[in-house]
């Protein structure tokens, strides 16, 4: 079984092989391995479900690899809503001469990540599709969280509550940029791929009162702040001095022509919190890089040499297959 | 100067209001001076005007065209830089033919097109050369590598250009430009000497600068300063630009191009300021392989790109600007490039976006 073939998805005898020997050796589970059409998942209490498709290239990339990215990408989502991510299903769509190898290593990360996360992968599916109509392998999946904020997300939003990010910029885009090999560049730069549940948790504890949560994905910080001001009817004001950032990844911008705010993250998350809150943020290690301001309805960057200029959304296609 | 000593309308002319235009040639000037805020903290008496310093935006209407019509013919695989896709055409752009053909493809460095000429050997495979004395060595790297390789099926359309031969057609016209930001890149290419009809003919003072704020702001300062005392040089605060004419340069442009007249957007035919691929190396001229015998001056009527580019018009004083031409959906081509000036001020300028907004 080293290579996966049309046969593996022809749900018969090599269909059964993969799921015994593969998905079921890693991620086998009370839920999973009764091999049912479904599954029954007991009584919820103020569930949320989110889904997401994950197409990354390259698949394995420093910092992670695609199955990875598809357990923290979905938990991120359900943890910004202030949900414990609980159940997720998979999908898996493999390209058929797929290395069983490079599978098996995917869904080993899987099964760590999934076990750090305390999470339960519940069912699953695997297609085949012939050589050349897929990218080595896709996988997408659904996740089902518990409320665990008192409040519904987002909250009410008004002029000086603050706005945090919980670390450096744009490093995934960057990290992938580099391993995609197009700039014959290298560098020590990682995906910030992880699970921000815990972080979120900790935020949600102890602050009186968090607003807003939004994973910093595609289209990076400048997305979320457009999307941010937007929903809050506000203006908001960024100081360019205090946005995270790595060296490495300004230099990249640079050298190639992109705006480290349009960048995506894959483990970075910005939150908007009352001012009385700033104390125990910042304790744990979250950056203040702005305010909600009633002045203007734009996102406006404070420049380091006390400039101003607008941050807009993003448009067209900046990097394509990042997540 | 630091950025300590500045202060929103704080004036380094000290007690004397001088107006001043200051014209950047340059696009990555355009869009430091834009990004970093610079714009919003110069004195109202210092007017940035932004040149035709955008190599996406100066290609010519019918250059484009030209290419256009080449990318809908059977076996041809256009390879380009990104921002060309996005240029409009009289009816089409290469980003739709690429999403209707699949015939498009985007490079960053020229050299890669090689491969892309090995890999599709059955196919015509045409290079649109774009851009200033900076990237001319890129494209003749492509062109002796082209050569040595014994690649037949790349063909080049150059629509390279030099920046000095427009600067000095804008002096020649009725322009009120005082002074000039001299574009870093190209200077260290060719060394700042290169300018110096500038100082020398038209007696105007400009000076090289770097792309980082505070040294765009200090080759602003000393342009004032030379205003004032009425001396017209060329200068640069950009440490690592030579002034001695680069020899090895003008060696390059030599073996692999032929300077010619070239249309401009905005300008027309500019004397002397094309490039053309240098008969040694026709085989891999475009312009002789699709049989292209001019550049029709065909710009977009109701645009105003090419009195923008000339610093006749600002962006936000074009009807079009924000409303008939986005970013997402661009008129003209300098709402296309992160270069071109409309498109810097309509996705960063403050005061553009804020207008009609409640004020401090």
């Amino acid at each position: 079984m080293d290579k996966i073939t049309l046969a593996h998805g022809g749900g018969g005898k090599r269909t059964r092989e993969l799921i015994s020997n593969l998905f079921l050796k890693y991620l086998g589970n009370p839920y999973l391995k009764i091999l049912t059409d479904g599954v029954n998942l007991g009584d919820l209490k103020r569930t949320v479900v989110t889904t997401d498709g994950f197409v990354v290239d390259p698949l394995f990339f420093p910092g992670g690899n695609i199955g990875k990215l598809a357990i923290c990408g979905i938990c991120n989502d359900l943890a910004v809503m202030g949900a414990k991510p609980k159940f997720i299903t998979m999908n898996f769509i493999i390209e058929e001469g797929f290395l069983t190898l490079d599978l098996e290593k995917i869904i080993k990360s899987i099964a760590s990540e999934a076990k750090s996360a305390g999470i339960d992968i519940v069912a699953g599916d695997t297609k085949v599709v012939p050589k050349g109509h897929g990218g080595g392998i896709y996988i997408s999946g659904t996740g089902v969280g518990e409320m665990v904020y008192k409040n519904d997300l987002p909250g009410k939003i008004k002029e000086g509550d603050l706005v945090f990010v919980n670390g450096s910029i744009g490093d995934h885009s960057a990290a992938l940029l580099v391993a995609r090999n197009d700039f014959k560049l290298s560098s020590k730069l990682k995906s910030d791929c992880q699970n921000i549940y815990p972080e979120i948790k900790n935020l949600l504890d102890k602050s009186k009162e968090v607003k807003f949560l939004r994973d910093i994905t595609r289209g990076g910080l400048a997305a979320i702040l457009n999307e941010l001001a937007e929903y809050a009817s506000c203006g908001i004001e960024i100081a360019e001095n205090s946005i995270p950032f790595k060296k490495e990844v300004l230099s990249l911008c640079a050298m190639l022509g992109y705006d480290f705010l349009t960048l995506a993250c894959e483990g970075r998350f910005l939150a908007v919190i009352d001012a009385n809150d700033e104390k125990i943020a910042l304790s744990m290690g979250l950056t203040k890089i702005g305010a909600i301001t009633d002045n203007h309805k734009k996102v406006v960057l404070k420049t380091k040499i006390g400039g101003e200029r607008v941050i807009d959304l993003p448009d067209g296609e900046l990097l394509p297959r990042i997540c | 100067m630091t950025t300590k000593n500045l202060k929103k309308g704080s004036d380094p002319c000290k007690g004397r209001t001088l107006t001043m235009k200051i014209m950047e040639v340059c696009g990555s000037h355009t869009a430091v001076i834009v990004k970093s805020g610079l714009a919003s903290l110069l004195p109202p008496n210092i007017e940035l005007i932004s040149g035709p310093g955008c190599p996406v935006c100066v290609t010519a209407q019918g250059d484009i065209d030209n290419i256009l019509e080449i990318a809908q013919k059977d076996d041809v695989l256009v390879v380009a830089f990104g921002d060309m896709l996005k240029v409009p055409g009289t009816r089409i752009s290469l980003k739709k033919i690429r999403a209707e053909r699949g015939n498009v493809e985007i490079v960053y460095s020229p050299l890669d097109v090689i491969n892309i000429a090995e890999s599709n050997s059955e196919k015509t495979v045409l290079y649109f050369a774009v851009g200033f004395e900076t990237t001319v060595g890129a494209t003749a790297a492509l062109i002796k590598e082209a050569k040595r390789k014994k690649i037949r099926n790349l063909k080049i359309y150059s629509t390279h250009k030099l920046i000095m031969p427009a600067m000095k057609a804008l002096l020649d016209g009725e322009s009120e430009i005082d002074g000039f930001i001299l574009p870093g890149h190209v200077s260290t290419v060719t060394g700042y000497g290169y300018f110096e009809d500038i100082a020398k003919i038209y007696k105007k003072p400009a000076v090289v600068a770097g792309f980082w704020p505070e040294n765009v702001l200090e080759s602003v300062e000393e342009i004032q300063t030379l205003v004032k005392r009425g001396k017209a040089e060329v200068k640069s605060v950009y440490k690592v630009v030579l002034k001695s004419v680069n020899m090895e340069w003008q060696k390059l442009v030599k073996e692999f191009f032929v300077v010619e007249n070239a249309a401009w957007r905005g300008f027309g035919k500019i004397p002397k300021s094309g490039l053309d691929i240098n008969d040694k190396y026709k085989e891999f001229d475009a312009k002789l392989f699709f049989n292209i015998k001019d550049v029709k001056r065909t710009d977009k009527p109701g645009c105003s790109c090419g009195e923008v580019i000339k610093g006749m018009k600002k962006p936000a004083e074009c009807s079009l600007f924000g409303k008939a031409c986005v970013p997402d959906n661009p008129f003209g081509p300098c709402m296309v490039s992160e270069e071109g000036s409309c498109s810097v001020w309509y996705k960063y300028s403050y005061n553009s976006k804020i207008k009609g907004q409640k004020s401090k």
